[in-house]
């Protein structure tokens, strides 16, 4: 399969500290690969980096073929790499149709924004009837949806979710869990971290273990971890995963 | 009678003048959260433009005006360029502009004296015409000032509330990285709204230069009122911005009338004093938001 962004050797973090060290990462076209571990690893900053929001020190990142590395982040929002950054963040005082008409502002999604909206609307009905409605105003899960359909309004390429079900009640994270994975039909490479594992391996068909700043094991959907293995993991003892998913050790 | 008409003449024309300079400040502000302390300097060179292409080249003066504001257009880019894009992502960022920013001042104070000298110029009124007005007869500038300044200011308004253009400044202003991540570049977006604020100073200084004499450094009187207007009228909204000016204007149009010229600054800064401790986000909140 052709890989839709090949991230090499990149290391990244704040001023000399690097909390990303040299990963290397490839999500291949039409895939979704999922990237998960303890917080405050650097997952984030790993895709600040790649979206330009943040610096890299080392390292390159090609999307589509194109070397994107450096490139500031509005170009490379530009080219179909569409980032959703964790927490929702939008421009509060702007209503949820102003904030989702800015989403399809790129190039080659401003054509098309009047049916791409239509479609957000179906899949997220809640914001078609808060259209009207200064964003910062709404619930953390009714502004969840009003960023990913933001995300989706720029016709992505490639889709960067970071924690999209982050303080969401269980059942708009099943409902937001049910929408992307219809828009996973249409064919769209996903890539996304989340703190709720099941919810992360329903999206995906790899995952890769982040911590301390590296990927340390991975694998695809048929040898997912079990929430014991996973748990595991997260405490740092490898012992209960297969030695074939490690990586580099 | 008399003494109120000749009070809300006055007190129009100052309201005009601190409304158009306030909004652009206010704008450059709530943008990128910095002041622009050449601004005043930009209406005094606006002024000047308008005299050298008016009285020295001998222009009509409405085509005088109409030149100098696309030339202070491109003036407020070459700001943003050099005095505050290579510094305000630096530590510190905030201070570097603001020396930066007066610095451009002072070098455009003293070009304006290299050129033109250090004498009051007077630019010629663009409409020398009185209107009567039951029984008195009204400066055909006074409605000039008074309508400008509604028209630029609602046409900006209406820009940045209704137009996606306008969205794509107001994204910046609330959430820069986000703003990117739609794929708007900022310094776009700052370079736009210096521009933006560069031809409002150039609209502010037709209507200043047709109360007063000019003479390079007589930016600064007006700037530091427009400050006051700001924190009066609250950034949040523009009409915020133009109540206060219009309320300020108001102010210095009484005090000098009845105290004197030198009254004016006193009462002014001593209303600010007063508004700042009781209401400091000023008299207009903005549109609500957590």
């Amino acid at each position: 399969m052709e890989s839709a962004l090949q991230i090499k050797n990149v290391s990244a973090g704040y001023g000399k500290i690097a909390v990303v060290n040299d990963v290397s990462l490839d999500v291949a076209e039409g895939s979704s690969v999922a990237l998960f571990g303890p917080n405050g690893h650097g997952k984030t900053t790993l895709l600040r980096a790649i979206t330009g929001l943040g610096r890299m020190s080392a390292g390159s990142v090609v999307f589509r073929g194109e070397d994107i590395t450096g490139l500031p982040a509005y170009k490379i929002a530009q080219i179909g790499l569409t980032h959703v950054p964790q927490g929702g963040t939008l421009f509060p005082k702007l209503t949820v149709s102003e904030n989702l008409w800015l989403g399809g502002r790129v190039p080659h999604a401003k054509p098309h924004r009047t049916e791409t909206l239509e479609r957000v609307e179906t899949l997220f009905p809640k914001l078609a009837q808060r259209r009207d409605q200064l964003v910062g105003t709404l619930s953390g899960g009714e502004r969840q949806m009003v960023a990913i359909g933001m995300g989706l309004m720029a016709l992505p390429t490639l889709l960067i979710l970071d924690e999209p079900s982050l303080g969401l009640a269980p059942k708009v994270r099943g409902e937001i869990a049910a929408t992307l994975r219809d828009i996973r039909e249409t064919g769209l490479t996903l890539l996304l971290t989340d703190g709720d594992i099941d919810f992360l391996f329903d999206l995906s068909d790899e995952w890769k273990f982040f911590e301390e700043g590296r990927i340390t094991s991975s694998g695809s959907a048929a040898d997912r971890p079990s929430h014991e293995e996973v748990m595991a993991m997260y405490i740092g003892d490898g012992g209960h995963v297969p030695p074939t998913k490690r990586n580099g050790e | 009678m008399d003494v109120l008409i000749f009070i809300t003449m006055s007190a129009v024309v100052l309201g005009s003048l601190y409304a158009l300079l306030a909004s652009g400040l206010s704008l450059i502000w709530s943008t990128l959260g910095v002041f622009n302390y050449a601004h005043g300097a930009v209406l005094i060179l606006g002024a000047y433009i308008i005299w050298a292409l008016s009285v020295r080249l001998g222009w009509p003066v409405i085509v005088a005006m109409l030149v100098a504001l696309p030339l202070l257009a491109v003036i407020g880019v070459f700001i943003e360029l050099v005095a505050v894009r290579p510094l305000l992502r630096r530590p510190n960022g905030t201070l570097l502009v603001m020396v930066s920013t007066l610095g451009i001042a002072s070098a455009i104070e003293g070009l304006i004296q290299i050129f033109w000298g250090p004498k009051s110029r007077q630019v010629p009124n663009p409409a020398p015409i009185d209107v009567p007005l039951s029984g008195f007869q009204i400066p055909m500038m006074v409605f000039i000032s008074v309508v400008l300044t509604f028209l630029l200011i609602g046409g900006l308004h209406a820009l940045l509330t209704k137009t996606e253009w306008g969205w794509s400044i107001l994204s910046v202003e609330q959430n820069r990285e986000m703003a990117q991540l739609v794929g708007i570049s900022p310094a776009r977006v700052y370079a736009t709204v210096f521009a933006i604020a560069a031809v409002l100073a150039g609209a502010a200084a037709i209507v200043y230069a047709s109360t007063v004499a000019i003479t390079p450094t007589k930016g600064s009187g007006p700037l530091l009122t427009a400050f006051v207007v700001l924190v009066f009228g609250g950034t949040a909204s523009l009409w915020g911005t133009v109540l206060g000016a219009f309320v300020i204007g108001a102010l210095e149009a009484t005090t000098t009338y009845f105290f004197g010229l030198q009254w004016s600054p006193i009462v002014v800064f001593l209303l600010l004093v007063l508004v700042m401790i009781v209401r400091p986000e000023g008299l207009v909140r903005g549109r609500k938001s957590s």
